[in-house]
């Protein structure tokens, strides 16, 4: 091009705007490479791939790569020390997920490091301006143009008061003290809603809390979709779906926003562990703020048609089967982490939902079981649920003793009903509703047909890496025709890894896509604990100690048995495959009947689990079986012994019960979804209620509707 | 005389000549290992069933004992007996004899530390489930003022697991390195010698193969190595053979065993054998003879280390014998990666423990020790080439490659790709590239020449799939260490021979998989307040704690350390140390302190933790403080027979004759009584590169007992001493969880630990409810996934290829395009050379569509053109105009100062550019003037 004809006009960037971002890209690389050399003392240089690794009119993949160890999605960003100094470059997903406020982390020289942010204006809120360095920054209102408020956060903030940043640098400094850094000073500033490192002079001493240590952060974050390039491909893939997936289609320019809007801290007090949540807030700004990155890769979207599956989960819900009990605590669990947790502090710590919904499963099994009052949780009143508190735990060794509460967790019940009983109310009811578990239901389907399609598409590509995936957690109150799934590859820019799955698409057979989706949600480990369970009901406990001990075991042959047992699990696992399952289940079989007083015991805990599974019409958690087998009678003494020991009732030796962990040898560990199905790493949900916003059940069925239920 | 008439003498010396006898026949350790492992499985059973306390009477195992050594019943687990009775004196009834053997085999095992009476001395406990015992009754212990009874629980149930650990059969259950050697002589001498030999003569070449392998068969005999295990010999003769013969068909093979089990030696040996043929004094075939790829570059120091020490011995054995045909050492090896001579290895020099500078190669020790064979400058060429993928990737276009592999006229024939497990993902396409990539220069050195793809791994279960995906190759052939009744599908081997395992059961391994409390507050009392109901505590009457599933890792990993066993070798190695793996630099941190400051009693009532479980009753003197403030001391020494300290000396307190409320909570651990188990740690902690102790001072010796790390050392590190691992919370995935259990115990006679802490998470949950996922995982989960066509990553990898070509076709300007960024040359050279580019495309990626092809072409070609754009508008660049490419290149010579003003003069532009922009500035009006 010896003319000297400037660069041609792209379409989305002037040609001035091209070449100053080939002047930013060279100094950055001399930037740092004078870095390098004023600290390594060496000659400078610029070799190729360091060329097309600078130059952004090298487009990839037509370039040579400078090393194999690829940028995730989000890029990367550099870190310096608030003191001075640059300390690394980092992936931008990994430092916001580590040290935005509340966050604590050993790492560069194993020093400890916390980003530099301060209070603000606002009490719960960090200022976010001195530990960040913004690249871009904009209002959540020309994100989300239509809405007055995001619905993507339990706080559900006003639009025009948010902006999201995406930072360019991160500074972070190390709060440690002392000679050699050996101690750090934590406070809970209760005035401020912060977390410090010194004692603030404007902060009164009865604000602060003194903690024993940093507290344990989890950052709270949602995705949406930015854009998705100019010249999508797309696919029918109608036909082959009977209809659910309407199509697909590939974007090699597409970009999410991962917007971290909170920190989830659990804090290590002198006198009490509590939990307290940390937003973010641009001061100068005067705005809410989200931090984010901005994923820029290649999508493969999927348009899910909602018509149909209304359609499919009515055909589910036809039948009565625990199923729909199951979503109704699910949906249970997922309010109280909203309302209760977060929308009104009414738990006060993260730890104490579970054990909170544990407890009112439990009150459920005592309706269920009772002869007077409600038949279930959700016919109860609080007034109903109030009175049976003391039942839970009548002595400090029974019901709830043997999962270790205590008065302490009772009482703390009894004052949580007596202030937040209209908020239960309401949730209790809102589970009740026919109406919205099927609007949950829907919710749940997709978010595991998500779910199903990134652990399909990654099985399919058979790279062995992952996708990340969206959806839009918000396409109930969108009330659209269609919901949208995506999923993309997880280097930034793309790896053209989705690409290969679109082109694929046109090739599969007409049931291949639905029949993948299918296999996801036919959980080796859920048929493995299905046959298990039903082998040790079907047959008693000496028998299938004998069983277990058999040749065909130590050699992995077929068990007929085994097989039979296999066969009769149903719809929700078509798909397994017994070949597949047999290693599995003769391992198990191995641990579960090691000898003859463990297959007696399991065999009572299976039998128990199948006859309370019918009585509640749910699937018994632990906790209903640890009340079930208080309530039965043992006529095998030798069983009785054996229960008595996993129950230790608090002996000067332990100070806690094995029942519960003992009865999860046979019950289920893959309810809604496990590591072997469903779940997945990175999920939206993580950290509260990944698990129960998946079902592989509801999934199977679904799909077995659509394929003739094979 | 009756049995009744022999005296207690008689029985001393029968049972002395018997188990002399025994030892002779070298039955003595088979009959012991037997017997510990009934008590191990029974123990595992009752601690399964929640029985902490397991024991095992005596009277049962003896049963068994006469039953399988006497009466010749089958063992059901594996199927081998031994018969005894050969022992037995004539004067003796079987079953006095036997009586008394088995006595003495219980006898043998407790003076091992690796069984225990309990109770009446009638019953016995496995050293581990002992361990496993207190573990199960574990307490969170910060306070000795509190009262052990009322310290939080830390463990809510505990699993054990036992698995065999199987070795390949080698030294007298191997074949012979002899015999194999002269069949790969016999069979190679009937084949016609490979290209790169060409123009020797036969005799020289045969000559050279028969002494190469001899100096093998030397090397091995040295390290008392003759014994191969027979997929070793496979390997041997099957790589060895294929790479001094001519061969026709292309393969790739893939070595597999388990970990530990010499796989290394079994691509190794036949690359050394191949190096000393092609470096012989009749040949002298030159360039480099073997790459060796290790995905990280601690793995490639450690492989360094282990063929320095190879090749230093193979110099000491030539330099020992005129006789032999070498004057010298033939071979030389180079370490190539990022910072490949800022690295250390063990000095090879017998006896020496210094340290080896890779940088210079001379002992720190003794300067006179030194390993000149060897190098790790950049660039160094040398017969064996050990580098990461990613390094390789840049030597393929780069002057260093080009001197190291191209300039000769032999191409490297080995090509050997280790952990290849590693290589999925992202990472794993590259790599599948890379090889394709280095595959066309070598045939484009020499077309004729077949090279010898080879790679390795332990967790893998689709071996041949992978690696014929990885290397490109049209097949590939497992070698493997053969199971009972199984074939090798490509050797023609006697039906009665295949019914014979070449695998051998050395042993076993405990997995313990421990589920944590979940995070709770507890309240403990003080003082008078224990002796209160809770409901009358005042404020001041109890400490409020945490209990976190941190608190359970951290005392597990301490107990671990004092109470397991800790063994010598034959060499005297002390195995004793731990390896505890978790998964964040942030984590490591944490916890390596933490450990450290339950150590050190730092924050802890100025007391080492473990020292309040200490068995003081029989630790100390009477007049002497004990640090086990629960301990009832004087109550079991008043009790005391003359030659005991106290009553628990000779075996745990029965909880029937003498209780000790305080040994049956678990706060006292029994077998703390040597001298290693009563000394704190000293700590560790690894990140990728790093090594330090708690308190940031860098480290690089091996003076730990304890080392907390990361995934960094979950491949490759192969320490004799390490004799238990632990991972704290669900691993991030099941093949290296094995990857890293496997660090442990490895030596042969290791029966190693592995501790797997589990706490409130739903994925831990999940994994200690499927433990067997874990500890013995079906192949489905084994399986690696290589996406080796991948475009994306492969456009990439032409547009590298290009390259590749300038460099391997015309060495001099693709240096000058490559360091120099000469973008002239470059757009010379792609003009002119276009349809030998798209060839060299077309024969490195042969599957690859020609429109790919040309796209890649055109779009680099386009490319070549956008780097000749002018760097700013004229309007900016004044009447100097400068295009993009010369802004970013540094010219030869350039300094730090010239990199200064380069940077302060495009930041000028930049800024100029920016004031145009926004219209504060109308210097084109002003230039045009």
């Amino acid at each position: 091009m010896s003319d000297q004809t400037p660069l041609s006009e792209a379409d989305d960037l002037t040609q001035e705007e091209r070449l100053l971002a080939r002047l930013n890209g060279l100094i950055q690389y001399q930037s740092d490479l004078l870095d390098k050399v004023q600290r390594n003392r060496f000659r400078p240089y610029c070799h190729i791939p360091d060329l097309f690794e600078l130059d952004p009119e090298a487009t990839r993949p037509f370039s040579v790569p400078g090393t194999f160890i690829s940028e995730q999605v989000g890029g990367n960003i550099s870190v310096v020390n608030a003191n001075g100094g640059f300390l690394a470059n980092e992936p931008l997903d990994l430092m916001l997920g580590s040290f935005l406020p509340g966050g604590y982390k050993r790492r560069w020289e194993f020093d400890l490091w916390t980003g530099d942010f301060g209070p603000s204006s606002r009490r719960g809120f960090a200022d976010i301006n001195d530990g960040l360095h913004i690249r871009t920054s904009s209002q959540l209102s020309e994100i989300l143009p239509q809405s007055g408020e995001e619905r993507y956060t339990p706080f559900e903030h006003p639009v025009d008061e948010v902006s999201v940043y995406i930072p360019q640098q991160f500074i972070v400094w190390n709060p440690s003290v002392g000679e050699n850094g050996e101690h750090t000073h934590y406070y809970w500033d209760s005035a401020n809603g912060v977390v410090r490192n010194q004692k603030p002079e404007d902060v009164p001493e009865e604000e602060l809390t003194t903690l024993k240590s940093d507290p344990t952060s989890q950052f709270l974050w949602f995705k949406h979709p930015l854009g998705r390039g100019d010249s999508p491909e797309s696919l029918d893939l109608s036909t082959m779906t009977g209809g659910l997936i309407e199509q697909g289609e590939f974007n090699s320019d597409a970009t999410f926003l991962k917007s971290y809007y909170a920190t989830l801290l659990t804090l290590y007090g002198e006198e009490r562990t509590f939990s307290e949540v940390i937003r973010y807030r641009h001061e100068e700004d005067d705005a809410t703020a989200f931090v984010g990155s901005r994923e820029e890769s290649q999508v493969l979207m999927f348009d899910i048609d909602r018509s149909i599956v209304t359609e499919l989960l009515d055909k589910v819900f036809q039948k009565e089967t625990p199923l729909f009990r199951d979503l109704q605590f699910s949906l249970l669990y997922r309010r109280l982490w909203d309302r209760l947790f977060f929308q009104e502090e009414a738990l006060e710590h993260a730890f104490s939902v579970t054990p909170f919904y544990r407890a009112l499963i439990a009150v459920d099994y005592l309706f269920s079981m009772g002869s007077d009052g409600p038949d279930s949780l959700f016919e109860a009143s609080v007034n109903d649920i109030e009175a049976r508190l003391p039942s839970l735990l009548p002595s400090g060794d029974r019901r709830l003793g043997l999962l270790d509460y205590d008065d302490g967790e009772i009482s703390t019940y009894e004052t949580l009903l007596d202030e937040y009983g209209d908020s239960l109310e309401s949730i209790i009811e809102e589970c009740a509703d026919g109406e919205s578990v099927r609007q949950f239901a829907e919710h749940v389907f997709i978010h595991s047909l998500k779910h199903g399609l990134a652990s399909w598409a990654a099985e399919y590509s058979a790279g062995g890496g992952d996708f990340e995936a969206w959806y839009d957690v918000n396409f109930i109150e969108a009330s659209g025709e269609t919901v949208e799934i995506g999923i993309y590859d997880s280097i930034q820019g793309g790896a053209g890894v989705s690409r290969e799955v679109f082109d694929d698409l046109r090739e599969l057979s007409d049931t291949e896509l639905l029949s993948g989706l299918a296999e996801q949600s036919s959980c080796h480990i859920g048929a493995t604990e299905e046959t298990l369970v039903s082998l040790l009901k079907e047959y008693s406990g000496e028998y299938v100690f004998d069983l277990a001990q058999t040749n065909e075991i130590a050699s992995g042959r077929d068990v007929p048995e085994f097989n039979d047992v296999f066969q009769d699990l149903g719809v929700d696992f078509s798909y397994a495959r017994y070949d597949d399952v047999k290693p599995l289940l003769h391992r198990r079989l191995n641990r579960i009947a090691e000898t003859r007083e463990m297959a007696r015991f399991y065999s009572v805990v299976a039998e128990t689990y199948t006859t309370t599974k019918e009585q509640l019409n749910r699937t018994p958690r632990p906790v209903d079986l640890v009340f079930a087998l208080e309530d039965r009678t043992f006529f095998d003494t030798r069983v009785r012994e054996t229960y008595r020991r996993f129950a230790n009732r608090r002996s000067q030796r332990r100070d806690l019960s094995e029942l519960a962990e003992r009865i999860e040898e046979v019950t289920k560990q893959c309810i809604h979804a496990c590591p072997d199905c469903l779940k997945r790493d990175s999920c939206t949900h993580q950290y509260r209620y990944q698990e129960q916003m998946l079902d592989r059940r509801l999934l199977a069925r679904a799909l077995a509707v659509l394929d003739g239920g094979k | 005389m009756s049995n009744a008439a022999m005296g207690q003498h008689e029985h001393l010396d029968a049972v002395k000549e018997m188990w002399e006898v025994l030892v002779d026949e070298e039955d003595h350790d088979d009959l012991q290992q037997h017997v510990l492992r009934w008590v191990d499985n029974a123990c595992k059973q009752q601690i399964n069933a929640g029985n902490y306390d397991a024991t095992v009477a005596l009277s049962d195992l003896f049963d068994r004992f006469h039953r399988t050594f006497v009466l010749g019943e089958n063992e059901p687990e594996t199927g081998e007996n031994i018969d005894i009775t050969y022992v037995f004196p004539a004067q003796l009834t079987t079953k006095t004899a036997s009586q008394l053997l088995f006595q003495h085999v219980i006898d043998k095992l407790v003076e091992r530390d690796v069984l225990l009476y309990v109770y009446d001395k009638q019953r016995v406990r496995s050293r581990v489930a002992e361990v496993t015992r207190y573990f199960a009754l574990l307490r969170q212990r910060f306070a000795d003022q509190s009262g052990f009874e009322h310290a939080p629980s830390l463990t809510k149930m505990v699993k054990m697991d036992i698995q065999s650990r199987e070795k390949p059969k080698w030294g007298d259950q191997g074949i012979d390195l002899g015999d194999k050697i002269r069949e790969i002589l016999q069979r190679a001498s009937t084949g016609e010698p490979a290209s790169e030999f060409g123009s020797v003569g036969r005799t020289d070449w045969r000559e050279a193969t028969n002494d190469a392998l001899t100096l093998i068969y030397r090397l091995c005999k040295r390290r008392g190595m003759t014994g191969l295990a027979a997929f070793q010999g496979r390997s041997l003769d099957e790589l060895y053979r294929r790479a001094v013969t001519e061969r026709n068909e292309e393969r790739a093979h893939v070595i597999t065993a388990s970990t530990g089990g010499g796989k290394t030696e079994a691509f190794l040996f036949p690359i050394l054998a191949y190096s000393l043929t092609a470096n012989h004094d009749n040949i002298r075939v030159g360039g480099v003879d073997a790459v060796l790829a290790y995905p990280r570059k601690d793995l490639c120091d450690n492989q360094f280390e282990r063929i320095v020490e190879y090749l230093y011995e193979i110099e000491q054995i030539i330099a020992a014998d005129d006789e032999l045909p070498y004057d010298s050492l033939p071979i030389t090896v180079a370490l190539q990666h990022g910072s490949a001579s800022q690295s250390e290895i063990s000095c090879p020099v017998d006896g020496c423990d210094g340290g080896m500078p890779t940088d210079d190669m001379v002992c720190d020790k003794d300067p006179a020790h030194k390993a000149d064979f060897a190098r790790s400058d950049k660039g160094a060429t040398a017969d064996i080439i050990v580098v990461t993928p990613d390094t390789l990737h840049r030597r393929l276009m780069d002057h260093r490659g080009y001197d190291q592999f191209w300039k000769h006229a032999s191409p490297p024939k080995f090509v050997v790709l280790d952990e290849v497990h590693v290589y999925t993902n992202q990472y794993g396409m590259h790599v599948a590239n890379v090889m394709r990539r280095f595959q066309a220069a070598m045939r484009e050195v020499d077309p004729d020449q077949q090279p010898n793809l080879v790679a390795s791994s332990a967790t893998i279960s689709n071996a041949e799939q992978f690696t014929e995906a990885i290397f490109g190759a049209p097949s590939a052939r497992e070698i493997t260490p053969r199971g009972k009744n199984e074939d090798i599908p490509w050797k023609e081997t006697s039906k009665e021979f295949r019914k014979e395992s070449e695998i051998e059961e050395i042993g076993w391994e405990y997995l313990i998989f421990i589920k944590a409390t979940d995070p709770r507050e507890v309240q403990v009392p003080q003082g008078e307040a224990k002796y209160k109901p809770r409901r009358e505590w005042g404020p001041e009457d109890f400490e409020e704690t945490n209990v976190t599933n941190l608190s359970s890792m951290i005392q597990v990993a301490f107990t671990m350390y004092h109470t397991i066993l800790k063994q010598e070798s034959d060499e005297g190695q002390l195995k004793n140390k731990i390896l505890g793996f978790v998964d964040s630099i942030d984590s490591v941190k944490r916890l390596g302190d933490y450990i450290q400051d339950a150590e050190s009693g730092r924050g802890v009532e100025g007391q080492e933790l473990f020292t309040l479980r200490t068995p003081d009753a029989f630790l100390r003197d009477e007049d002497e403080p004990g640090t086990n403030p629960d301990c009832p001391k004087h109550q079991f020494r008043s009790n005391a027979a003359s030659h005991e300290r106290a009553v628990c000396e000779p075996l745990p307190p029965n909880k029937n004759l003498n209780p000790c409320p305080v040994y049956e909570a678990g706060e006292c651990w029994w077998t703390m009584t040597d001298e290693l188990d009563l000394e704190p740690m000293d700590v560790y902690l690894h990140k990728s590169g790093r090594t330090e102790t708690p308190d940031g001072t860098r480290v690089e010796d091996d003076n730990w007992d304890l080392m907390v790390t990361t995934s960094a050392l979950e491949v490759g590190f192969d320490h004799p001493g390490i004799i238990g691992t632990f991972q704290y919370r669900a691993p991030m995935n099941i093949p290296g969880f094995v990857q890293r259990k496997g660090r442990g115990g490895r030596d042969p006679d290791d029966q190693p630990i592995s501790v797997v802490v589990l706490g409130s998470r739903p994925e831990d949950a999940f994994y200690f409810h499927h433990e067997n996922l874990l500890s013995d995982p079906d192949e489905r989960y084994l399986e690696i996934n290589l996406d080796e066509e991948n475009r994306f990553v492969r456009t990439e990898h032409l547009v590298s290829a290009i390259f590749d070509y300038l460099n391997v076709t015309d060495n001099e300007t693709a240096d000058e395009i490559y360091r120099r960024l000469d973008i002239e040359e470059l757009d010379e050279k792609f003009t002119h050379e276009q349809d030998e580019i798209a060839n060299w495309l077309r024969k490195a990626f042969p599957m690859m569509p020609e429109e790919q092809i040309t796209a890649v072409i055109d779009e680099i070609g386009d490319y070549i053109n956008l780097t000749q754009a002018p760097l700013t508008p004229a309007s900016v660049g004044g009447g100097d105009i400068q295009e993009f490419w010369e802004a970013a290149r540094f010219p030869r010579g350039t300094r730090q100062a010239d990199l200064e003003e380069s940077l302060d003069d495009l930041k000028f532009k930049r800024r100029l550019f920016q004031e145009i922009a926004a219209g504060n500035l109308d210097l084109e009006n002003t230039s045009n003037k």
